[in-house]
């Protein structure tokens, strides 16, 4: 299935803005897709393990929604898997 | 021993050429302190109800911090202040730079202005001689320029000064005052205030020292703070990409404490500035887009769009960075562009909300655009969110049949057309063409337009909305539509209160809860209204002593009551200073109803509260319960719950009674 994962944010005291569309097997979930996205090499180490267990300030939508940030969750054909960072500009 | 002001102001009447100091009650400083709440409480005294805005009676201030050079960190920003031409009611904004300390220097705490001069002229404060000069070829010169030309006159290397660019001194209605080569105090449009005085600038230089009652403990306070500042910065030079990743993600191992401590703001603000959201708060939907009907996610995509304003992108052009006075921070930079690109040259580093008024707003994708606009709107003093805000306006109207071609002049103003964005741009800083109808904002171009244009113009009162999405974070909605100065982002809201780390200042207050969780983010209750009207008197007293909202947001470990007592010898809690900040709340707000301009008019358009919802991206689906949370703020505050009008027992408690009997009276 296909699945579109994104993050934004500011990790490793870098801004990182990646978007990447995945190839994933049925069955897959999000952390799946966020370890996927981090071996295709659109993230390095250090942002992976900022984001892989998805914990405040960081937080996750699937198709725009906000949910609960559970890693186990599984994702359908078309999803959209964003990990965002909440901080408030001047 | 001093007491960290200087107890007088200078008083300035531009009809009769005078100019006089006039000395203070110890007693005024300690009701309302400095700053904006000293300008709030002569203000609403002096300023007779109803006065043309743009008339000889308008009063208008320029005012430093009460911290301003005590030592204070962040303590740098000064202020403007005045009846607002844009909204009616009070206006003020501030400003960073060095122009704040320089009003101290001259021995002041405010310099007021009334009249209306024939001719234009420059106020010149000059080792305690005060005269009005002649402005001469100042008049028609940009803002940038015409400082630059000021300081050249005086030629005193310790001179500061603040100016009007173009868009002042042709009254648009949504012009600032600039100082510091492009920085702008640019809400309210008391820019045009300025110009309806015939006023160009104001240049001081002084030698007068700001004495503080107890300089050792302001000593310790900053010490304390700094030392929380500067752990970890070391961090930032050492954990460069790449490098020691396992200690920079042990760093990172408790993100939410980073959150509620302050790190996280630090750490991003010292590296890209405001600028730093572009990118994410477009994603998240807190940057409003396509003028607030369009999700950012769909209509401004990451792949497409949104990266284009990647902070990284702007960044690689700064060639130093800027940092206000007595500030450690330095959000702020210098942008030097020798690329070949739209803009050459150097500006100051165009902030969060310039990039989102004139990026997704606009659907703009182009970052040069928006180097050149910061360019254009900072040296015309036109403010970067009104103007983006009324592009926007204009394009709605467009793509609706309501603006022509041929009333934008020959524009094709399409989503997105970035050469029509800047065209447009200019005719509004010349007040050229259908620039003229546009340069006043969105509120009186609706009302000439007609035919239903009205439902596109994203206002509060008469002032355009800013960068954060109330849909979003309702605690800026309430703050849109609640404050006495409507349409600001700079008061209150859930996120600035939890990165405000108000408990850790205020013992009886509470942390903020829910805010990150997906279920109740955007749910409004008792503990975050009561955290909403404690960030919101907070801000007041704040502001009042010149202080950063940035240093604010560093959860709370800046120790801003502290300092007072240590810059003035008074030695009150905490709590004492929200008090301060009711006091000057409810003056701002008295202020309004004083001279006509209704709180409960202060209405957001529907769509900023989802009425009706959104159909796509991150926010769809969301409405906000809008009459029940304002109603909840206005009771926290101690106001009426449907007037907003500040009740009798409220203002008896902050010693006001005489402010209940007027706005009695006004009722009847």
């Amino acid at each position: 299935m296909k699945v579109e994962v994104k993050v934004v944010g500011m990790f490793d005291f870098d801004m990182v803005t990646e978007a990447e569309q995945l190839e994933l097997p049925e069955g897959s979930t999000v952390g799946d897709a966020l370890s996927h996205f981090h071996a295709a090499g659109a993230i390095d180490d250090a942002v992976y393990a900022a984001i892989a267990a998805i914990a405040p300030p960081n937080f996750l939508l699937i198709n725009d929604e906000q949910v609960d940030p559970d890693t186990g969750r599984q994702l359908a054909d078309g999803d959209v898997v964003a990990v965002l960072q909440m901080i408030s500009g001047g | 021993m001093g007491n960290g002001y200087m107890g007088k102001v200078l008083n300035v009447d531009l009809s009769a050429g005078t100019v006089e100091y006039e000395e203070l009650h110890d007693s005024i400083y300690e009701e309302v302190l400095g700053g904006t709440g000293l300008a709030a409480k002569l203000l609403y005294d002096r300023i007779p109800a109803g006065a043309d805005p743009l008339g000889p009676d308008n009063v208008l201030a320029f005012m430093p911090g009460l911290l301003t050079g005590t030592s204070a960190q962040f303590s740098g920003r000064w202020m403007v202040a005045g009846r607002s031409p844009l909204t009616g009611g009070w206006g003020d904004a501030n400003c960073g730079g060095n122009f704040s300390p320089a009003i101290k220097k001259i021995g002041v705490d405010g310099i007021f202005v009334r009249g209306l001069s024939e001719t234009p002229v420059v106020l010149q404060v000059i080792d305690g001689e005060a005269t009005l000069e002649p402005a001469g070829e100042l008049w028609g010169m940009d803002a940038i320029d015409a400082e630059k030309a000021l300081l050249e006159r005086v030629g005193l290397k310790q001179a500061r000064a603040c100016v009007i660019g173009t868009a002042g001194e042709k009254v648009s209605l949504i012009s600032g005052v600039v100082n510091d080569g492009g920085r702008i105090a640019a809400r309210s449009g008391l820019g045009a205030v300025m110009g309806s005085k015939k006023l160009k600038g104001i240049v001081l230089k002084g030698k007068e020292k700001v004495e503080v009652a107890h300089r050792d403990r302001m000593k310790d306070l900053n010490k304390q703070f700094m030392e929380w500042f500067n752990k970890g910065q070391g961090q930032q030079k050492v954990f460069a990409p790449g490098v020691m990743d396992f200690l920079a993600t042990f760093q990172r191992v408790s993100p939410l404490a980073l959150a509620y401590n302050g790190d996280m703001v630090k750490n991003t603000f010292l590296r890209y500035g405001t600028i730093c959201t572009n990118t994410m708060s477009s994603e998240t939907g807190d940057t409003p887009c396509q003028n607030w009907k369009g999700a950012g996610s769909v209509d401004f995509p990451l792949s497409t769009h949104s990266k284009n304003l990647n902070p990284k992108f702007i960044v690689q052009f700064e060639t130093k960075k800027y940092k206000c006075f007595n500030c450690p921070l330095g959000c702020g930079g210098h942008i030097v562009k020798e690329d070949g690109g739209r803009f050459q040259g150097e500006q100051h580093k165009p902030e969060y909300e310039t990039c989102a008024a004139l990026g997704a707003l606009l659907l703009n994708k182009d970052l040069e655009t928006i180097f050149v606009l910061n360019d254009k709107l900072n040296r015309a003093g036109m403010d970067t969110i009104s103007a983006g805000a009324t592009v926007a306006f204009a394009m709605e109207c467009y793509e609706a049949d309501i603006l022509s071609k041929d009333d934008l002049d020959g524009i094709d103003l399409r989503w997105g057309n970035a050469d029509a964005v800047i065209e447009l741009i200019d005719k509004m800083i010349a007040r050229d063409g259908v620039g003229d109808l546009l340069a006043d904002g969105v509120k009186v171009a609706a009302e000439k337009i007609g035919k239903g244009a009205e439902q596109y113009a994203m206002h509060a009162g008469g002032q355009e909305l800013p960068m954060h999405d109330s849909r979003y974070d309702p605690g800026y909605g309430i703050a849109y539509q609640c404050e006495p100065t409507p349409g600001k982002h700079t008061n209150t809201s859930y996120s600035l209160a939890e990165m405000f780390g108000l408990h850790n200042i205020f013992s009886s207050l509470p942390a903020m809860p829910g805010v990150y969780g997906a279920k109740k983010r955007k749910q409004h209750d008792d503990t975050k209204n009561t955290l909403l009207v404690a960030a919101s008197k907070y801000v007041q007293a704040t502001n009042a002593c010149g202080m950063c909202l940035f240093g604010l947001q560093m959860g709370g470990t800046l120790p801003v009551p502290g300092m007072i007592n240590a810059a003035t010898g008074w030695d009150h809690a905490p709590e004492h200073y929200l008090d301060v900040g009711a006091r000057i709340q409810a003056l701002r707000q008295a202020f309004n109803v004083k001279h006509g301009a209704q709180p409960k008019g202060f209405k957001l358009p529907g769509r900023a509260w989802g009425a009706p919802p959104m159909e796509k991206g991150p926010l769809k689906n969301v409405s906000i319960p809008s009459e029940e949370i304002t109603g909840q703020f206005f009771d926290g505050m101690g106001w009426d719950r449907e007037t907003g009008i500040p009740s009798r027992p409220t203002l008896e408690q902050l010693g006001l009674a005489t402010v209940a009997d007027d706005l009695e009276g006004a009722a009847e």
